[in-house]
Order: C-alpha cells, then sequence, then structure tokens
C-alpha cells in the first residue's frame, strides 16, 4: 500500500512537469524570450532525476531528486523574477508545479513515516529553492499556496491509510482466508462422502438386499462371493488409492465385464455404438462411468421388469455420452422416493463429481432412457497419465 | 484487471480507506463554503458560488453515504452521480464565479479531482481515466466559455492551470490502484496455489477419517453379521429380516448424510458416528438453494457465521437461517441472537459486510433488542 502511494506521487509529479512544459512552452511561443529557456531546462533536469527515481529507487536517487527539484525551483524562481508582469501569473505557477513535483518525491522502503519525511524534504527543498531564488533575482519571496495543499493531501494520504483503526479490520482478515480454505477442505470431504456412500450402496447395501429378499437355506455362490468381497472392499481396501493403472483397452475390457456381470443375472444386454470414444475418458471417469452403468442396468434387472437393455455409447468433440435403454414398465423419476439412493448417489453423484451430468427420460408404461454424459478430450488421455494414476498421483 | 476495482478485490483494504474518501468529501464541502464565502461582492457571482457550493455538497454528500454505509459496491451510477454533480458544479463556479480574490476557474477543478481522486478506490481503473479525461475536457470547454477577468496570457495558460489537477490527481490514483491490484493479483495466485496445494495434501487423511467413521459404524453391526452368515453357510428367515433392517438402518443415515447441506452442516455440525448434532440452531432451506452458492459466496458466509457464533456469547440457539427463492433471485434471511451491544456488533461486523458486499447482493440488516436481522440476495445460476 505505501508503496503504491509512492508510485501515486511520482505520477503526479511527472503530470505536474508535464504541465511546467506545456505553460513554458506556451509563454516561450508568445514572448519568443530567452529567459524561457531557463524555466525548461530546469524542468527536462526535474525530468531526468524523476525518470531515474522511478527506475531506482534508493536513499540516494531520491536524495538527487529532492535536491535537483529545490536547485529547479531556485533557477526558475531567479529567472520568472525577469517576466513582463502579464506573463508572471502564467510564470509563477510553472515555478510552482516544479515545487509540487519535488514535494511528490514519495517514500523508499514501506513506512508510512518514510513517505512523509520524504514529503517534508521535497516541500523544504522547494522553499529552500524559493528563497534563494528571490534572492538571487532580488524579488520578493513568494508563499507556494499549492506546493503547501499538495504536501498535505499527501501527509493526509499516508495517514488515513490503514490507520490505527483497521485493527478489527485487519483482524478478520486471517478468518476469511481460513474459512475460504475450510471451505475448499469442505468441499473435498463432501465429495469423498458422495464416493462412499456409492460405494456403501453398490456393496453392502446391495448384499444386504440379497440376502433380504434371497431364499432361504444354504448361501448361494454369488451371496457368499458378494459378502467376501464387500468385506474386503470396505475394510481391506485404502479408500485413497487412485484407479489402477488402465490402458485404453482395459476400460473397453471394463464396462464388458459390468456388462458380463448384469448378463450372469439373466438380463440381455446389447452394446452399441462407437466403444472407441470411451479411450477418451480419464481412468477416474472411466471407471466411475462403469459403476455407474452397473447399477442403471442393475436397476433395470430388478425395477423394469424387462429382460432385455441397449447400451449405446456416443462420442462429441468434448464429451462421451453413454444411454442405457430399456422398454420395461417405467415410472415417474419425481415420485422416486427420497430414500432410494441408486440413481442419486451411484449415478448422477459419480458423473457430477467428474464435471458430467445425467437425464432421465421415463415414462410409465413405456420403458426408461438414462444418459450420462461425461467431459472428455478430444484425443486420447496421454498413456503415460495411466502410470501416474495408478500411483496415486493427480487430482480427482 | 482493467475492469476490477480495487473494492472487489480487497473489500477489506478498501474499507480500511474509507477515512480518506470521508475525509476527502468533506475537503470537497470545505473548499465549495470557503470559496463561496471569497466570492466577491458581484450578486451574480454569489448566486453561482452558493450553486457551486450546493452541487459540490450534493456530490461529496453522495460519495459520503455511499461509503459510509459499506453495505455495497459503490456501482456506476452513484459514481457518475457524484461525477455528473461536481462537474457541474465546475461549470457554476467557472462560469459564474468572476473576479477577485478567488475566480472559480481556480478552485473548482481541485473539488473535482479530490471527487475523482476519492473514487478511485470504488471503480475500475480503464473507468477513472476515461472520466478524468472527459472531466478535463469538460473543464478546458468551461473555462474556455466562462467569464473571467484574470488575464489571460499567454493563450491557452488558464485552460492548462484547470485541467491540469483534474488529470494529475486522479492519475496519480491510477498508478497506485493498479500497483495495487497487481500486487493483489499476484498473492492471490500464490494464496490460491498454496491453498490448492494444501487441499491435496489433505484429501488422503480426510478420505481416511471418512472412511473410518464408516468402517467404525459397519463394525458395529454389519460385519458381525456377515461373519456369522459365512460361518453358519446358511441363511434363516431371521437373518432376510435382520438384513432388511441393517439395510433400512445403513440407508436412512446414508440419505441424511446426502440431504444434508453444507449449510446444515456449518450450521448445526452432527457427530459421524451417533448422527445426533449439537446446539438448536436452524437451517430452513427446502428448496436446496444452498447449493446453488459458488465458492466465493460459501466462504463469505463461512466466516461471517463463524462471527456471529463469536457474538453470540452464550446463547447456544443463536441462529436462524432461511432461504427462499423469488423470480430467479434467491434470498437468505439470517436471525441471530447476539451476546454483545449493538455498537460492539456493527464495530466487529463491518470487515465481514464488506467482504459479503463483493459476493452477495441488497444486504441489509438491522439490530433490535440484541437481535440482528439480516437479509442479502444472489442470482439462482
Amino acid at each position: 500500500m505505501i508503496d503504491g502511494i509512492a508510485r501515486g506521487t511520482r505520477t503526479v509529479a511527472a503530470v505536474c512537469l508535464a504541465g511546467a512544459l506545456a505553460v513554458s512552452a506556451a509563454i516561450r511561443a508568445e514572448t519568443a524570450s530567452e529567459s524561457t529557456a531557463g524555466i525548461l531546462a530546469a524542468i527536462l533536469v526535474a525530468g531526468a532525476a524523476l525518470l531515474l527515481l522511478a527506475l531506482t529507487r534508493t536513499r540516494t536517487t531520491a536524495t538527487i531528486y529532492v535536491v535537483t527539484g529545490g536547485a529547479a525551483v531556485t533557477g526558475a524562481t531567479a529567472v520568472v523574477a525577469g517576466f513582463p508582469p502579464v506573463y508572471a501569473p502564467a510564470a509563477e505557477y510553472a515555478v510552482d508545479l516544479l515545487w509540487v513535483a519535488a514535494v511528490m518525491v514519495g517514500g523508499i522502503g514501506l513506512h508510512r513515516g518514510s513517505g512523509l519525511a520524504w514529503t517534508a524534504a521535497g516541500l523544504a527543498a522547494g522553499a529552500l529553492g524559493s528563497l534563494l531564488g528571490a534572492l538571487l533575482a532580488g524579488s520578493a519571496v513568494r508563499v507556494g499556496i499549492v506546493p503547501l495543499a499538495a504536501a498535505a493531501l499527501v501527509a493526509v494520504i499516508y495517514v488515513l491509510t490503514g490507520s490505527a483503526n483497521g485493527r478489527r479490520i485487519r483482524l478478520a482478515q486471517p478468518r476469511i482466508h481460513r474459512a475460504a480454505r475450510d471451505e475448499r477442505l469442505a468441499e473435498v470431504r463432501s465429495g469423498v462422502e458422495m464416493r462412499a456412500a456409492a460405494l456403501l450402496h453398490d456393496t453392502v447395501l446391495g448384499s444386504l438386499a440379497a440376502i433380504a429378499n434371497g431364499p432361504v437355506g444354504p448361501i448361494t455362490e454369488p451371496v457368499a462371493h458378494a459378502v467376501e468381497r464387500d468385506l474386503d472392499a470396505i475394510i481391506g481396501q485404502d479408500w485413497t488409492e487412485r484407479v489402477e493403472a488402465r490402458t485404453p483397452n482395459d476400460i473397453v475390457a471394463a464396462l464388458a465385464t459390468v456388462v458380463d456381470d448384469t448378463r450372469a443375472l439373466g438380463l440381455v444386454v446389447q452394446v452399441t455404438g462407437d466403444t472407441e470414444a470411451l479411450e477418451r475418458l480419464a481412468p477416474a471417469a472411466a471407471d466411475s462411468l462403469a459403476l455407474a452403468v452397473r447399477q442403471l442396468l442393475v436397476n433395470v434387472h430388478q425395477h423394469s421388469g424387462a429382460s432385455s437393455a441397449e447400451v449405446v455409447i456416443v462420442s462429441y468433440v468434448d464429451s462421451v455420452s453413454v444411454m442405457v435403454i430399456d422398454g420395461g414398465i417405467g415410472f415417474v423419476p419425481a415420485e422416486v422416493p427420497g430414500d432410494r439412493l441408486g440413481i442419486r448417489s451411484s449415478v448422477v453423484a459419480r458423473a457430477e463429481a467428474l464435471g458430467g451430468g445425467v437425464r432421465i427420460w421415463s415414462t410409465p408404461g413405456r420403458g426408461t432412457s438414462v444418459l450420462i454424459t461425461l467431459p472428455a478430450p478430444a484425443e486420447s488421455p496421454d498413456p503415460q497419465q495411466w502410470v501416474g494414476a495408478s500411483r496415486g498421483e493427480g487430482s480427482r | 484487471m482493467n475492469r476490477t476495482s480495487l473494492q472487489q478485490l480487497d473489500p477489506i483494504g478498501a474499507l480500511a480507506g474509507q477515512r480518506l474518501t470521508l475525509t476527502a468529501s468533506a475537503a470537497v464541502v470545505l473548499l465549495s463554503v470557503i470559496a463561496c464565502l471569497f466570492s466577491g461582492g458581484e450578486t451574480d457571482s454569489t448566486v453561482a458560488a452558493v450553486l457551486s457550493s450546493i452541487l459540490f455538497a450534493g456530490a461529496a454528500g453522495v460519495l459520503a453515504r455511499a461509503v459510509a454505509r459499506g453495505n455495497g459496491l459503490l456501482g456506476q451510477t452513484i459514481a457518475s452521480s457524484v461525477l455528473a454533480l461536481g462537474a457541474l458544479g465546475l461549470l457554476a463556479a467557472v462560469v459564474g464565479v468572476v473576479g477577485a480574490p478567488l475566480d472559480g476557474s481556480q478552485w473548482a477543478p481541485y473539488a473535482v479531482a479530490i471527487l475523482l481522486l476519492a473514487l478511485v478506490p470504488y471503480r475500475p481503473v480503464a473507468e477513472i481515466v476515461i472520466s478524468s479525461v472527459l472531466l478535463a475536457v469538460w473543464t478546458v470547454l468551461a473555462v474556455t466559455f466562462g467569464a473571467s477577468t484574470v488575464d489571460e496570457a499567454p493563450a491557452g495558460f488558464r485552460q492548462i492551470a484547470a485541467a491540469l489537477p483534474v488529470l494529475a490527481l486522479p492519475l496519480g490514483g491510477v498508478a497506485f490502484s493498479s500497483h495495487v491490484l497487481q500486487f493483489l493479483a499476484s498473492w492471490r495466485r500464490t494464496a490460491l496455489d498454496a491453498a490448492a496445494e494444501e487441499v491435496r495434501e489433505q484429501e488422503g487423511a480426510i478420505t481416511r477419517v471418512v472412511q473410518q467413521t464408516r468402517v467404525t459404524i459397519l463394525n458395529r453391526d454389519v460385519v458381525p453379521f456377515f461373519a456369522d452368515l459365512a460361518a453358519r453357510g446358511e441363511i434363516d428367515s431371521g437373518d432376510r429380516e435382520r438384513a432388511r433392517q441393517l439395510a433400512e438402518s445403513i440407508r436412512t443415515i446414508m440419505v441424511a448424510d446426502i440431504d444434508r447441506s453444507w449449510l446444515e452442516e456449518l450450521v448445526h455440525p452432527r457427530d459421524p458416528l451417533t448422527g445426533r448434532s449439537a446446539g438448536s440452531s436452524s437451517v430452513e432451506d427446502p428448496e436446496e438453494l444452498a447449493h446453488l452458492m459458488d465458492l466465493d459466496q460459501r466462504a463469505a458466509l463461512r466466516a461471517f457465521l463463524g462471527l456471529l457464533g463469536d457474538l453470540a456469547g452464550d446463547h447456544s440457539a443463536h441462529l436462524e437461517v432461511a432461504l427462499a427463492t423469488d423470480l430467479g433471485v434467491c434470498e437468505v434471511r439470517i436471525v441471530s441472537r447476539l451476546g454483545v451491544s449493538e455498537r460492539e456488533a456493527r464495530s466487529a461486523l463491518r470487515p465481514y459486510l464488506a467482504v459479503m458486499a463483493t459476493v452477495f447482493s441488497d444486504i441489509g440488516f438491522q439490530f433490535r433488542d440484541n437481535i440482528l436481522t439480516m437479509r442479502f440476495c444472489y442470482d439462482r445460476p
């Protein structure tokens, strides 16, 4: 902030020197007096010192600037005394602008006190210059109202900017930053909880439903396998692991596995469309898509009354879509009870977590179509990404 | 960068500069009043001086009121009103106030320059530059066509002297603002990168915590049930009923988790193991509008509610939050019982309200009997 004020004051100095130049040039154009050369020279020297200060802000260059400014005021004051009276106001105004430019030296460093001290030094240098110039010319000493006002303005700005009453304000700043960080962490946590919910739904809830709805008697092989798999998935697996290393062909194979598992339940599944488009998906997206499609096919098997389903894969410029279609009994999406999680957590949540979306079309008696769309780059991702993914690298 | 103001990028910093803006407003009024007193004995000059003072006082008043309220971004309408009043005040002064000891063209440009300088923290850099140039042109025209008894030598001197402060002060302000904006943008990039890195580092720990709470819940009931089934190798009717009960229980917890919004979790956090919430603050959000807030809005509201918690003192049931929608706009209403005086609360809330004002609109609040009622809006995407 203090550094910014210094830059601002030096900009004002530059504009003031430009103004002084314009006034002096106007006087010279009318009078053709050689005396104006003195003022022009003083302005140019002050301008050079200002440029040096702007490029290299040190105590040395600031001192040079202040001293140069005072000298410029001296020279200009001495010269102005010899002007015709009609040009005196304009000439004195040009001297005032040189003086204001000296006041606008700005601070060196980040302390308010430095800025105030250098401003006072510029004012004093100009005052001394005005006095010396008047003495040299034998004229009356002028009181520079405009430079005084300029110095007062700069002092007020330095004093009031970030003053002590900002304590409560400064204490609020870190708290607000912590809130922003906490919000990001909460977002991450929400995503993890969504994935956990989807995982639980696909595993434990599915197995419990199979046991609750299955026949009394010896445990069947599929149920025993599911229970063992669930125990391993929930307790044994490290949920921080990323997906396994996959090649593009493995992604297609993963979907094929899902379809085969569903066929084992007795559902006829036909896969059509551009299966190669799946290679454009990142490993995490491909896995989520496979799990979501599995849930949709399980829904077809369990709820639609249909004996077959179609999985259609479509490729777009910046996305890949998979649609699961059945000719079953259909349903009214708005009437699905709030405690049914199959679509919400295992399909919609997965798609939305990857920046995609889900659309559902269903009418009672006319079957159901569910469209999952996931963003995908135009080209297949770099194969190196598969290796990186296996090491747990990369972002979600 | 040219379209962002300091207030938008650093609302707390702009708040810290509020006293400077109010001082500038007072300076403009003082300058115009003093000039009015020294306008000379001519009637025309006196009327013009009074009119000019009224116009400048009006400009300063509009600016001071907008800044002092501190509960919204200073918009283009207000900024344009301030500058329009200032421009008219300058015209009245330059054209009408002639003669010794104080010519209108000598002081009015400084008043306009101070108004422009006072707007620097609140408006984009490009807008300040354009306004300065336009007002400098306006000043030159006013001075050119205004009557004056000041000797005009050399030609063009009055115009240069009048336009210079209107350009110099705002351009100085622009240099200050540009420097600070650049610094803030760089700092923000660094801070965001650091925050993203921290989030990535913490994600593993968060996942382990979430997994552990779920496993703890499952270990209580599901794992023993599965282990028993695996050992016996058969399912009886009791097992089917037990499976149904467990599924229902897990489903209920999962639905409650999924249905629970970030705002509900913030206002009354739930113990993940027991499922019970502490405190009796409430969130009413039937249309699930809390999900529609973006990250900046959620962060600002999180910080604000955290402060309300501090100000609540011993009141445990201190907070009610309600969200509703109307014509595509979401409205949030917060009622909070405070344990501090109104004065103390206003002082503590100021920086948070400044931040809220950059991400929400139509912020309004009132205090009554130690109860703060606040409303603000955001667009429904």
